[in-house]
Formats: C-alpha cells, sequence, structure tokens
C-alpha cells in the first residue's frame, strides 16, 4: 500500500497537472483566434 | 479510484487552480515583436558604407553643434577623454559623438563654442565648467601632467 501521504500528494500532483493542461490548451486557443 | 477521488476531491481542486493559474501565467500571450530586415529604413538608419555609423553621427552632429566642421584638431588618433576629471565612459562617448577626440580640441574651444557643445551633453549639461575640463584639457594637450596633477589631483 502506498503511504497516505504519498498518495495525497500524487492526487495533487495529478491536479495540478490537469490544471496546467487546460490553461496550455487554453492559450493555445486563443493564441490560434488571435 | 473513485474512492480516491472521493477521499482527495478538495486537495486535487486546490492542485487544479493552482495548476490552471500557473498554467495561466506560464502560457500567456506576449507581445511578440519580430525584427526584420525588410523593416523600412529612416533616412538617419541609413546604412553608411564608407564610415561608421558612429563617425556619420559625429559629422552630423559636430555640423550642427559647431557650424560646418568640428573644432580643428580633430584628425588623428584621439586621446583618452576619460583622463579628464569628471569625464566618464558616456561623457567621453558623447564628446566624441560631437567631434571632439583630442585634448587639444578642448583646450582650443572657445567660450561660446563651449556653451553650445554643453547645450547639448543632456544630462551632463553643466559639466564641463563645473569640472574645468577646458582648462584639464590645457594641461593635457601641453603634456604637462605634473601641472595637472598639482592642479586637480592624480591622474
Amino acid at each position: 500500500m502506498i503511504p497516505l501521504f504519498a498518495e495525497a500528494l500524487l492526487m495533487a500532483l495529478g491536479g495540478f497537472a490537469v490544471g496546467l493542461l487546460i490553461a496550455y490548451l487554453v492559450a493555445l486557443r486563443r493564441r490560434s483566434q488571435l | 479510484m473513485a474512492e480516491l477521488l472521493d477521499t482527495y476531491w478538495p486537495i486535487i481542486l486546490i492542485a487544479l487552480v493552482i495548476g490552471i493559474i500557473v498554467g495561466i501565467l506560464v502560457f500567456r500571450p506576449r507581445q511578440r515583436v519580430r525584427l526584420t530586415e525588410s523593416a523600412p529604413v529612416r533616412p538617419h538608419m541609413a546604412h553608411q558604407p564608407d564610415e561608421t555609423v558612429l563617425g556619420h553621427e559625429a559629422s552630423v552632429t559636430t555640423k550642427h553643434v559647431l557650424g560646418a566642421e568640428g573644432p580643428p584638431g580633430g584628425a588623428g588618433p584621439g586621446d583618452d577623454l576619460e583622463r579628464l576629471k569628471g569625464v566618464g565612459p558616456k561623457l567621453a562617448a558623447m564628446l566624441v559623438a560631437h567631434g571632439v577626440t583630442r585634448f587639444e580640441q578642448i583646450a582650443k574651444l572657445t567660450d561660446s563654442e563651449v556653451e553650445r557643445l554643453d547645450a547639448d551633453l543632456g544630462a551632463f549639461r553643466g559639466r564641463l565648467q563645473r569640472d574645468r575640463v577646458v582648462e584639464q584639457a590645457e594641461y593635457l594637450a601641453r603634456g604637462d601632467v605634473d601641472g595637472f596633477e598639482q592642479r586637480f589631483g592624480k591622474l
């Protein structure tokens, strides 16, 4: 079993990565619209 | 998986928001300036094949400030104007741009010429008088380093 803090850390990291991806895609869309 | 999401959704949400904020900051569109060869060239930017840009600027400004030609004696290798007390790299470059490259030229400047030159020195206005640059140049033009050091301090 993964320790609890590692589990939480992974979840946070995943969330962060998804957020980053969303921002990147939004920026990409905006740039192509310019 | 659903169990994990159920347990950690606040953490994931916070991380998501932070990720979006960081992402927006990193990927925000920046103003891009592209420099190309085909940019319109203004008259003063035109390439001067025979002389350096600085040389051209010097002659133009000299004519503007001191009439037809710069102060006489500008030919030949220039002196290190930064030896004059109160003259740093910027002021020296400005003087060179005005066609003043030798101590002899500065020493021979008349009061009105000094005034005209001074008026064109921007932030260094008044420096020539304040630091008695003409007087200093007289000593250095003569090569009288001892006299210079007695009056103005060590070179």
